[in-house]
């Protein structure tokens, strides 16, 4: 197996077993990056050479002795809304061309701190707004599968790297779906992470009640690994749970489900879902049946409802968030003269492209006098009932299992100009960014010719141990039972 | 859900956003879709529905009111596209002084 395929457990017992060492894995994953990013257009930013400098850092301590720590030869890729120490952070937008942090995220300092490697920074929709990658300023990303392909979005470059092997695992942002959604377009495993686990400093802000932080890889187990290291209370975020369960390694022989109660919601099940995907959904229901646990319809009534709920709350956000662009205190000045209105309105429309200023516009007219009450109050009560809807569907089972997206990849270019198909895309993730759950997307193995597929599992508020568990079991179901 | 283009000139202002005349339609269509999208929660009662600003049972979260160091100026500065000294440098904004 090619070494810029393997996963973290691999790697480390390479490491232990010295047949392998950080700075050929290394080599490997440059290699793959030189030979494919051009096309794939997954990494906007990478310094090979400080790739190297740190590899061969790793294998010093190693061999001098050094404990293997938790994520020891591990190569991450960091979505391009996280910032890097020594790398821009420009949220795929023009209004950030250029613009150094003076501070690194805390999620990355805790990736360094548990050995990782910091690959480079990854293509995104513009500020995180979008489903197919194809909002960036710097172009499109390229499914990894099957170039003619988006990948997915908002993490569309973090899920096209780890698919395409140019790092181990990488981290991405979910707003309303934008890990989950490209890890299950890039046939990936992606989590997001209970809304309060993560810390969110250095990540730049799109819609501050549902941004969580969390980690694309090739399989549940480097998921969580990554979850462990970047999870836990920090200071400077004062959203940050204080609260933050840690959890023990899996058992690796799951080879029964038996008492596991699973609830399908009948409403991911008809309507609106394509024919590939529902076919997906009743192999792994019907695998699971074997794997001897129980399968309960269960409903959320309200998911026809999400979708708005979520376009009113994240844009009402977006349009108070992205105020701070000014083009005044940071960012480059694309526009000189005039007054200081002038100033903000002309960098502000050059700075930014459609979708986010589509967005900003949204928000803005929802909170303006006389539609708060009609739209966003109207939506935070709504998320009241959503909210509630989940918690009677977990009344009657462990763990939810929808698809993770209605539809498989589609071809670049075919939603661009159709804003409300796009968002259609994150119908079966919205909700759980609604409620602020945990959920996991998990690829279901497909053959060669046909496209990939991912499903959803979603459990209580901080149960990402369980979460963890059943994602492995079924992880290993399915591997052993190619659809 | 019929939006005037005014309100969309006027929400593209209050966004200090400007927008090109042949653009105006555009943005007005989809704001229309979506707020026709919106308007579809009416549909759904909410009486006496509390609504969830956010998510998690946090409240308030203090923190010891002791004096730590800030960002260095020259920091806070060096990602300004215009500076003088130690300010960050504007169009004048106060005429005829």
């Amino acid at each position: 197996m090619q070494a810029n395929r393997l996963t973290i457990s691999e790697i480390q017992a390479g490491l232990k077993g010295k047949t392998l060492t950080c700075e050929s894995l290394a080599r490997q994953y440059l290699d793959a990056i030189q030979k494919h990013n051009p096309d794939i257009n997954a990494f906007l930013s990478i310094d090979p050479d400080q790739v190297i400098l740190d590899a061969k850092a790793s294998d010093q301590r190693l061999n001098s002795g050094g404990a293997m720590r938790e994520l020891e030869g591990v190569f991450a890729g960091i979505k391009d809304n996280i910032h890097v120490h020594g790398m821009t952070t420009t949220c795929a937008s023009k209004i950030l061309k250029g613009f150094s942090p003076v501070y690194e995220a805390t999620v990355v300092k805790r990736l360094r701190e548990a050995g990782a490697i910091i690959m480079g920074k990854l293509n995104c929709d513009e500020f995180a707004m979008g489903s197919s990658n194809e909002n960036s300023a710097y172009g499109p990303v390229k499914n990894p599968l099957n170039r003619n392909l988006v990948p997915g979005g908002s993490s569309g470059g973090s899920a096209a790297a780890v698919a395409a092997g140019f790092c181990t695992v990488a981290l991405g942002s979910d707003t309303g779906g934008s890990i989950r959604q490209p890890a299950s377009f890039c046939s990936v495993v992606g989590l997001k992470p209970t809304y309060g686990t993560v810390s969110r400093r250095g990540l730049v802000a799109f819609a501050s009640s549902f941004d969580q932080i969390g980690p694309l890889a090739l399989c549940v187990e480097d998921a969580m690994l990554v979850h462990q290291v970047i999870s836990g209370k920090d200071n400077q975020d004062a959203t940050s749970l204080t609260h933050t369960p840690k959890w023990t390694p899996l058992k690796k022989d799951t080879g029964s489900l038996a008492d596991l109660v699973v609830g399908v919601p009948e409403e991911f099940m008809g309507e609106g879902i394509d024919k590939e995907v529902s076919e997906a959904m009743d192999q792994t229901i019907q695998n699971l049946k074997k794997m001897g646990a129980r399968v309960v319809s269960v409903s959320l009534k309200l998911v026809n409802r999400c979708l708005p709920v979520y376009y009113i709350l994240s844009s009402a956000e977006a349009s108070s968030n992205l105020a701070r662009y000014d083009s005044v205190r940071y960012g480059p000045r694309l526009h000189e003269g005039g007054n200081l209105d002038d100033l903000y309105l002309k960098n502000r429309s050059l700075g930014f492209g459609a979708e986010v200023k589509r967005r900003i516009i949204l928000g803005t007219y929802v909170l303006s006098e006389g539609y708060y009450d009609a739209f966003y109050l109207k939506a935070q009560k709504m998320r009241t009932l959503i909210r509630q809807d989940f918690d009677h569907a977990f009344t009657q089972c462990d763990v939810l299992l929808t698809p993770t997206s209605p539809f498989p990849p589609f071809s670049l270019g075919a939603k661009t100009e159709d804003p409300m198909a796009m968002y259609l895309a994150d119908i079966c993730t919205v909700p759980v960014s609604i409620a602020g759950l945990p959920a996991i997307s998990i690829p279901v193995p497909r053959t060669t010719n046909q496209l990939p597929v991912g499903i959803q599992l979603i459990t209580p508020a901080l149960k990402e141990d369980q979460l963890f568990t059943y994602a492995q079991a079924m992880e290993v179901m399915l591997k052993g039972n190619h659809l | 859900m019929s939006i005037e283009v005014e309100t969309v000139r006027r929400l593209f202002e209050l966004s200090k956003l400007s927008v090109a005349e042949e653009e105006i339609a555009s943005f007005q269509g989809d704001l229309e879709a979506m707020l026709d999208y919106a308007k579809s929660l009416e549909e759904v009662n909410t009486d006496g529905v509390e609504p969830t600003f956010f998510i998690t049972p946090q409240a308030n979260v203090f923190r010891e009111d002791v004096v730590s160091p800030s960002l260095p100026s020259e920091k806070v500065l060096q990602e300004a596209p215009t500076k003088i000294h130690r300010y960050f440098r504007l169009p004048k904004v106060i005429e005829n002084i």
